[in-house]
């Protein structure tokens, strides 16, 4: 009887072990997208970087004992959900301080100024870096500059890969929704991006 | 250019994107999800499981003790009344034992002149 037990518990254990196991897996998987998903989607990186650690706490939390295929639409669904209480906060914010007469400084210019002056960590030719980062400026600005709802259609079918199932889930709404946000983001991109990449 | 291969460009960049985060935001993912796990470790899944039952232990053993406790005292200062009632009783007492001489002598007298 007590060796039972004993054997239960360390049934018990090993599968929390496991499930652990494969939840960091999962997140380091999904991490990075989700961070660049988040900073696209707010456009700053500490407030990015809240909504992921937010993210993975709850799916940790909440969603840790649902079948592990589960976890990338919830995640996303997480994800977005955190997204919206961002723009939600932020809008009543910006309200706020405008109404108040605040205005933001240059500081952040001016951060980005010395940024942009220091030398390139890896070395690489300058014209490439140039001709790259303006390749990759061009894609995350014309990104950020779709409506929030095509935004997000299109990175979590691109480049995340899910289903247009999946992305209704993680989205909140129909999958007819999705394939049309989808279907909208592409048109913009290309009409934007294709004559610099051509 | 066909709209796959549009879409494969655009995946390409995003996924170099991802690749260059710099290190200090790499590790910050990094604790962040270390810090989530943590949740779904087994010595966390354990203490939660033990939380309860030896919270209510804690707070059964406090009552009890507050119980026995305050008994106690009430014990005790009951014990302290009954002394106390005993010691004023007995002052009376102590009054007739320091007073008698005068109350023999005064018996005395009163047989004398009796």
């Amino acid at each position: 009887m007590q060796h039972d037990c004993v054997i239960d518990k360390k049934i018990g254990k090993d599968r929390t072990l496991d499930k652990t196991h494969a939840l960091d897996q999962f997140l380091s998987q999904v991490e990075r997208r989700a961070f660049k998903i988040a900073k696209l989607a707010v456009g700053n990186h500490d407030e990015a970087l809240d909504i992921v650690q937010d993210s993975m706490f709850a799916l940790v939390q909440k969603y840790a004992n649902r079948p592990s295929e589960e976890w990338t639409p919830l995640f996303y669904r997480i994800l977005q959900s955190r997204i919206r209480d961002w723009y939600r906060r932020n809008k009543v914010r910006t309200t706020w301080m405008s109404w108040l007469g605040f205005r933001k400084d240059n500081e952040d210019d001016e951060l980005e100024n010395a940024l942009e002056a220091l030398p390139d960590p890896q070395g690489r030719d300058p014209s490439q870096v140039a001709a790259n980062e303006h390749s990759m400026e061009d894609l995350e600005m014309a990104i950020k500059n779709l409506p929030l709802r095509q935004q997000q259609a299109f990175l979590l079918r691109t480049w995340e890969g899910l289903s247009v199932a999946d992305t209704a889930i993680a989205m909140k709404c129909s999958q007819g929704s999705v394939k049309t946000h989808y279907s909208r983001a592409v048109h913009t991109l290309r009409e934007t991006l294709e004559e610099h990449w051509t | 250019m066909s709209e796959k291969d549009f879409l494969n460009k655009l995946k390409k960049q995003l996924d170099e994107q991802s690749e260059q985060l710099d290190a200090t935001t790499l590790s910050k993912l990094n604790r962040s999800r270390q810090a989530a796990l943590a949740q779904a470790s087994p010595q966390t899944s354990r203490m939660k499981q033990n939380w309860l039952p030896a919270s209510g232990l804690a707070a059964a053993v406090l009552l009890t003790s507050v119980f026995l406790f305050r008994s106690e005292e009430i014990v005790t200062n009951s014990n302290q009344s009954m002394d106390d009632i005993e010691i004023i009783a007995a002052s009376d007492n102590l009054d007739l034992y320091e007073q008698l001489d005068f109350y023999l002598w005064l018996l005395e007298e009163n047989n004398s002149a009796g």
